[in-house]
């Protein structure tokens, strides 16, 4: 299998939008539901029910807000979609804000993509002209319009409720789910949050149909993916390729078969064996937010798992216990690992931490940060273990 | 669009008035409400199916687990959660499991709005609260045998609950804060702290005084005032409800007990008590006794053979409060009303401390609105150092005048600068009720057992109305029933069944 061009294909600005306004609010969200689209952020939740929750909610003012803060490690693919395809990110953000009934639209704009702001709001200004924002959208009885507001850095902003909390003007701390932001979101009212490429990709379904998005990917995992591919390969980059396609696919179109592993999903993603290289990228196996990072034969794991854990000791929010307290625990454990001074026993003990942190956190971030501790300690035990401790010279 | 149908989600919600709570936040630092919409009408206000630990049971919507599973008696252990606070849902000591969701759910915070089966026994449950407990354990610096919260901290009640046995993933053998005793009301020991963001959401929702806040992030994550500053530095009213709220022993009084034993042996001080209303009922609850159980006497006859030279009713100086708070009162009536001029009404009590530091820092336009007088407390102690040492023939500067009070906000009153109108300072030392008990535990005094005795004359009997001082609305009672006899010359009795001023009285609402 090899790279496709499918969320990437030309699109005429506006046209998605369009046709979305000829069409009633059900219909667009029916539409979105029959494509199977799911949320392209990584969680993987269905797109229509998302808009469709959000649509019912009983509330006179709703926003949908655009998750542009990439952050995730090995991410940069919705750096490629805001700088080449802005035009398809707007009529997406449109056509959300439409289906479910909201007047403003808010980009959450990474703080390290800064530079990207005075050349979107350049081609906000002028969709405004072209009435493809404003009080009458393309003449129709729609008002909608479009804000672009920055991150601050903080990885955990990249959570749909931190995300919120930033917006506010408050520290970016998860919130409590439920309620979920469909129903109490920005401000208190019902919130899409949907990320850049989920939305480029319902603008794209309103144009050509449910049936021409199905073309790519698997029942469960519809479509195509972006993924962001760096580390140990000859040709790092984006590409495109549809749900289904294997790890081991992945690595052909790359240059990056003499792997030992490949890191899915980013830092919080999962750390693939050799061995497992025929798993496919999907929802149903292995899902991600299109990070790839191909890890080479010379890599030592614990480096890659302390590489990890190190990052997400950083970026904890610090609110909730076992993720404040135990990343940190994880983190030593893979020093101790590394100088042969781990017993078994600990080890045990440290996977049953990771699994509690997969279960009791507060958020995402913590409840997917152990994956890689537990990915490395079960599938490369053999060279993990055993190693000298250093002398004390 | 149809209507927005809300429910509000509060804490301890069931079976009270919505009025009856704080509103709840959906963050732990929010003063936010969070509001659950109707998914359909006839949501709000209807009942919802849940099945706990095998027990089906009815609840309304918008329950939360916690509450839901006490009302059946299955006790789910708490650490972050406070009936008085928006909820935070951050230690996950409350972990359970519920049906359709792939994690654990806090049941503090989940609110049951739909049919839900929970299990709070599960292996998953039982191992989540014991390495919640191991880590805040591996975190939480010092012993409990030197902590003063010893028998009577949370989460040493907790780690002997779930059968902590050994520190699974260590305990720190080094501080790794500095302890903040800048404050002459509260002293901060972060070492301590299990960040469980009581103290943050008091003084930040409760008190509306936001001083404290979580700053950093990850392991690094602390309560700190504004830029990490002294709390002396920073606009705190030294209310001390974070106190109240701390579940383990990083927040706690400035406790004086020290200096008081040191002037107690020292033979050439004369050190007396003044006792305000309040602790007489509370101070008993140290003491196993119930709560309200008056031992004003026997407390008298404690405080004496702890070695106290004297003990007093603050009484005295309620009644000479409220006389001239009274006075003041009616001089700013006299002056809007007869003579037509500008006077600064409504009049407010500076009986608090707390109350008055407030309005310095937050209102501070409001000032003239505050009476002009000193506190029973100060009252008390500019008699002490100035009548009473004349009276008596004692030297001021031998007298050491210590202040048993129901307030943190109290010693920091004793030290503000201007209250030495005696030349001395009118109060050396604020006690609480828990460090009068501790004083009159470590003297080796039962004191339910104490027989009784009076007051120490000449300040002996005060009148119910500076009584009443020590119950909510009961300084406005008091002000009120001064001001009628002033004013009518007649007896408040004529007018209230027992001079009861009910209309003033309580907790609900505003007064």
């Amino acid at each position: 299998m090899s790279s496709v061009v499918h969320i990437m294909e030309r699109y005429e600005a506006g046209s998605g939008l369009k046709k979305a306004l000829s069409m009633s609010r059900t219909d667009v969200i029916r539409t979105v539901r029959e494509s199977g689209i799911k949320g392209r952020g990584g969680a993987g939740f269905p797109t229509a029910v998302k808009w469709n929750l959000c649509a019912v909610a009983q509330s006179p003012k709703k926003f949908i807000v655009c998750n542009a803060d990439e952050g995730e490690p090995g991410t940069f693919k919705d750096r490629l979609l805001l700088t080449e395809r802005p035009e398809v990110l707007f009529d997406g953000i449109t056509i959300g804000g439409y289906a479910i009934g909201a007047k403003l639209g808010v980009i959450y704009l990474r703080a390290e993509y800064a530079y990207m702001k005075p050349g979107l709001e350049a081609a906000l200004a002028a969709r405004r002209e072209r009435k493809l924002l404003g009080k009458k959208v393309l003449g129709n009885d729609f008002e909608f319009d479009i804000e672009i507001r920055m991150g601050a850095g903080a990885y955990v902003c990249g959570e749909e409720t931190a995300l919120i909390e930033s917006l506010e003007g408050s520290r970016g701390e998860p919130r409590n789910r439920p309620p979920y932001p469909v129903n109490t979101g920005l401000v208190g009212v019902p919130t899409a949050v949907n990320n850049v490429e989920t939305l480029i990709a319902c603008a794209h379904i309103m144009v050509k149909g449910p049936e021409w998005f199905r073309k790519q990917g698997t029942d469960a995992s519809t479509g195509s993916k972006l993924l962001s591919v760096s580390g140990d390969c000859a040709k790092p980059g984006v590409y495109e390729v549809g749900f289904g396609t294997t790890v081991r696919e992945v690595l052909k179109l790359v240059e990056g078969e003499g792997a030992k592993a490949v890191q899915v999903g980013g830092a919080s993603g999962h750390t693939v064996p050799a061995k497992q290289f025929g798993r496919k990228l999907g929802f149903e196996d292995l899902a991600t937010g299109g990070s790839i990072i191909v890890i080479g034969p010379q890599r030592d794991m614990l480096d890659v798992a302390e590489n990890f854990l190190d990052f997400f000791v950083e970026e904890s929010c610090g609110q909730c216990t076992p993720c404040r307290e135990g990343n940190p625990k994880l983190l030593e454990g893979v020093r101790l690992l590394k100088q042969g001074r781990c017993s078994i026993n600990y080890l045990r003990e440290l996977q049953n931490l990771g699994r509690t942190m997969q279960v009791a956190s507060k958020c995402g971030l913590g409840q997917s940060s152990a994956n890689a501790f537990l990915d490395v300690t079960e599938h490369f035990r053999s060279e993990i273990l055993g190693r000298v401790p250093a002398s004390k010279e | 669009m149809p209507t927005k149908k809300t429910a509000s989600r509060k804490p301890g919600a069931t079976g009270k008035k919505p009025t009856d709570v704080a509103p709840c936040g959906t963050a732990p630092t929010s003063e936010k409400p969070m509001t659950i919409t109707a998914g359909k009408p006839g949501d709000i206000g209807g009942l919802v199916s849940v099945k706990i630990d095998d027990i089906d049971i009815k609840v309304p919507f918008g329950t939360t687990i916690l509450e839901a599973a006490k009302t059946v008696g299955i006790r789910i252990p708490t650490l972050c959660y406070h009936e008085d606070l928006c909820l935070a849902g951050v230690c996950r000591i409350c972990s359970v499991e519920v049906s359709k969701q792939k994690t654990l759910q806090t049941a503090c915070t989940f609110p049951i709005t739909e049919p839900i089966t929970v299990s709070t026994t599960s292996r998953r449950v039982r191992q989540a609260r014991r390495h919640v407990l191991d880590l805040l354990l591996s975190k939480h610096y010092g012993e409990c045998y030197s902590c003063f919260r010893n028998n009577n901290c949370e989460l040493q009640a907790l780690a002997k609950e779930y059968g902590v046995d050994f520190f699974r993933f260590g305990h720190p053998d080094k501080p790794r804060y500095e302890v903040d005793r800048s404050s002459y009301a509260v002293v901060r020991d972060m070492n301590k702290c299990v960040l469980c963001r009581r103290c943050v959401r008091t003084c930040n929702d409760l008190q509306s005084v936001g001083v404290l806040t979580a700053a950093h992030r990850s392991d690094q994550t602390k309560i700190e005032t504004f830029l990490d500053r002294n709390l002396a530095d920073v606009i705190c009213i030294n209310c001390g409800q974070c106190i109240n709220r701390c579940p383990t022993g990083a927040l706690r009084a400035k406790d004086p007990t020290d200096e008081i034993w040191a002037a107690i042996d020292d033979p050439r001080k004369h050190v007396v008590i003044q006792t305000a209303p309040s602790p007489r009922a509370a101070v008993g609850e140290a003491f196993d006794l119930p709560p309200g159980t008056s031992v004003t006497q026997e407390m008298n006859t404690a405080l004496r053979r702890s070695g106290f030279d004297r003990v007093f009713d603050t009484n005295t100086t309620a009644d000479l409060t409220i006389i001239e708070e009274g006075t003041e009162l009616l001089t700013r009536l006299y002056k809007a009303l007869v003579k037509k001029e500008e006077a600064f009404l409504p009049q407010f009590t500076s009986c608090s401390p707390g109350w008055v530091k407030f309005i310095e820092h937050f209102y501070p336009e409001w000032l003239p609105h505050v009476s002009s007088c000193k506190s029973p407390q100060q009252m008390f102690g500019a008699l002490i150092k100035s009548y009473y040492a004349q009276k008596q023939n004692i030297d001021p500067a031998d007298i050491v005048s210590v202040s048993l009070m129901p307030c943190s906000a109290k010693k920091f009153e004793a030290n503000r600068p201007e209250m030495r109108s005696s030349g001395y300072k009118d109060v050396d030392y604020g006690l609480t009720t828990r460090e009068t008990a501790q004083m009159i535990k470590e003297a080796g005094i039962d004191l339910p057992h104490m027989p009784k005795s009076h007051f120490d004359l000449p300040f002996g009997d005060g009148s119910g109305a500076g009584l009443i001082f020590g119950a909510t609305g009961g300084v406005m009672e008091a002000a009120i029933r001064t001001v009628f006899e002033v004013v009518t010359g007649l007896k408040d009795e004529q007018l209230f069944t027992d001079a009861n001023v009910v209309p003033v009285r309580g907790l609900e609402g505003i007064r």
